[in-house]
């Protein structure tokens, strides 16, 4: 009977391990596409990460709830509680990481006309270093990979060198002001992807190590 | 486990009850630096913005040490029902007090960013006060109805922090009016941007403190 408790027990982890890459997934995908969108000028493509986005809210916070109830059931101790509440933290970062992800989409769904070339690269590249860094964070949890985690806050350099020379390259492109604000916005909503990333591999530590 | 002994019983509330209190305290030191933030912004007073900033060097760890505290009790005593919600809305709290925590560091360290103070016309700084006001206003109201456990004046927080887009609606439309160079123009779209992830935030307590007593996680869509 107990063992048979426990294999129900494991199953219901292994069910909210997999729930979570899941919704990461989700995200993942949603951040390439709202890049794709801005690479290319789709506002059709872009519209449909917008119209997207209450799936993957709602499915975030299916997860948080999930994970509650396997607390208030299961009373999971050492490794277990920690992966709950590691699922519990992530359903966070990743509610918070979609919701940015819907505002670079619904500025690429609206017209802003042709950008400079230079600006529209690296908005290009920064939206593909967050899905990079995102998609090293999901990763490093699925495997439990501790040095992969760590590795994120390293690439991150990367990003915020790039949120620097869009900054620079904004103030003195021509295109309208409005454009500026807008764009000046979609670069501190994609360092705040890669942000979120870090955040990610932090909780991996934890759920291996027990260590914040 | 819980109910097995009352003595034992009363010191785990006692627990709850004094993380309760740390993390509110924290955010109220969170909320009161709101406004000292954004006044060495608007000086570009670098000497003030340091001074803010000195003084948000311990919130993220102390958040985190309340995080710890919370997790240790969902390990040691395997709460139920009030007593888990209780504990995981006051880990939420540990990363909305946190993030907040970081949000102001940002706004003090910015004071220091080579801009001229003088570009910003009284109409403008007027937007940029009222928007602190307003985030600070919010975020104290929401910590509040936390600590008091009080649902009703935490839905009262949802309510206002709709006074917050419509001063940043109207910070945007001041800016595109004209007569302001792109760099502070810029430099003015992300504060705003600041004080409404601050508002963000105090709504985000402010559910937390409903979901105590419904156990309904916050924004969860009705039949999801």
């Amino acid at each position: 009977m107990v063992e048979r408790t426990r294999r129900a027990f494991d199953r219901e982890l292994a069910e909210l391990d997999s729930d979570i890459l899941c919704v990461a997934g989700l995200v993942v995908e949603a951040l390439s596409t709202a890049g794709e969108a801005l690479a290319t000028g789709d506002r059709d493509l872009a519209m449909k990460v917008v119209d997207g986005h209450g799936h993957i809210d709602d499915e975030t916070r299916r997860c948080e709830a999930r994970a509650y109830q396997v607390l208030a059931r299961q009373q999971p101790a050492a490794g277990d509680l920690r992966l709950v509440l590691t699922v519990v933290r992530l359903s966070h970062e990743l509610e918070r990481s979609a919701k940015l992800v819907r505002h670079v989409a619904a500025f690429a769904a609206e017209p802003h006309g042709c950008l400079p070339p230079r600006l529209a690269g690296l908005v290009a590249r920064m939206a593909d270093e967050a899905r990079r860094l995102l998609r090293g964070a999901i990763d490093a949890y699925a495997e439990r990979d501790v040095e992969r985690a760590e590795a994120i806050d390293i690439w991150d350099d990367r990003m915020d060198e790039l949120h620097r020379q869009l900054l620079a390259e904004l103030f003195t492109s021509p295109q309208s002001l409005a454009t500026t604000l807008e764009l000046a916005l979609v670069g501190r909503y994609l360092e705040r992807i890669a942000d979120h990333a870090v955040l990610i591999g932090d909780r991996v530590r934890y759920l291996v190590r027990a260590e914040l | 486990m819980t109910g097995a002994n009352p003595a034992g019983r009363q010191h785990f509330h006692h627990r709850i009850a004094s993380l309760q209190k740390a993390v509110v305290a924290i955010g109220q030191e969170v909320q009161r630096s709101i406004a000292e933030a954004t006044e060495a912004w608007l000086r570009r007073d670098c000497d003030a913005g340091r001074r803010v900033d000195a003084r948000t060097a311990g919130w993220s760890a102390r958040a985190r040490d309340v995080e710890l505290a919370a997790y240790e009790l969902i390990a040691t005593q395997q709460p139920m029902a009030l007593d888990l919600r209780q504990l995981t809305a006051l880990v939420r709290l540990t990363e909305s007090v946190a993030r907040s925590g970081d949000l102001v560091a940002h706004v003090a360290r910015s004071a220091c960013f080579e801009r001229d103070a003088g570009a910003f016309s009284p109409r403008l700084r007027t937007l940029v006060v009222e928007m602190a006001t307003v985030a600070a206003r919010l975020f104290g109201d929401a910590l509040s109805a936390f600590d008091a456990e009080d649902g009703r004046a935490g839905r009262e927080v949802e309510e206002s922090d709709r006074e917050l887009d419509l001063l940043r609606n109207e910070l945007f439309a001041t800016l595109l009016e004209g007569g302001v160079d792109t760099a502070p123009a810029i430099d003015l779209a992300l504060l705003g941007r600041f004080y409404e992830r601050l508002g963000d935030h105090a709504v985000e307590i402010a559910r937390r403190t409903s979901f105590v007593s419904t156990g309904e996680v916050p924004g969860l869509s009705p039949g999801a």
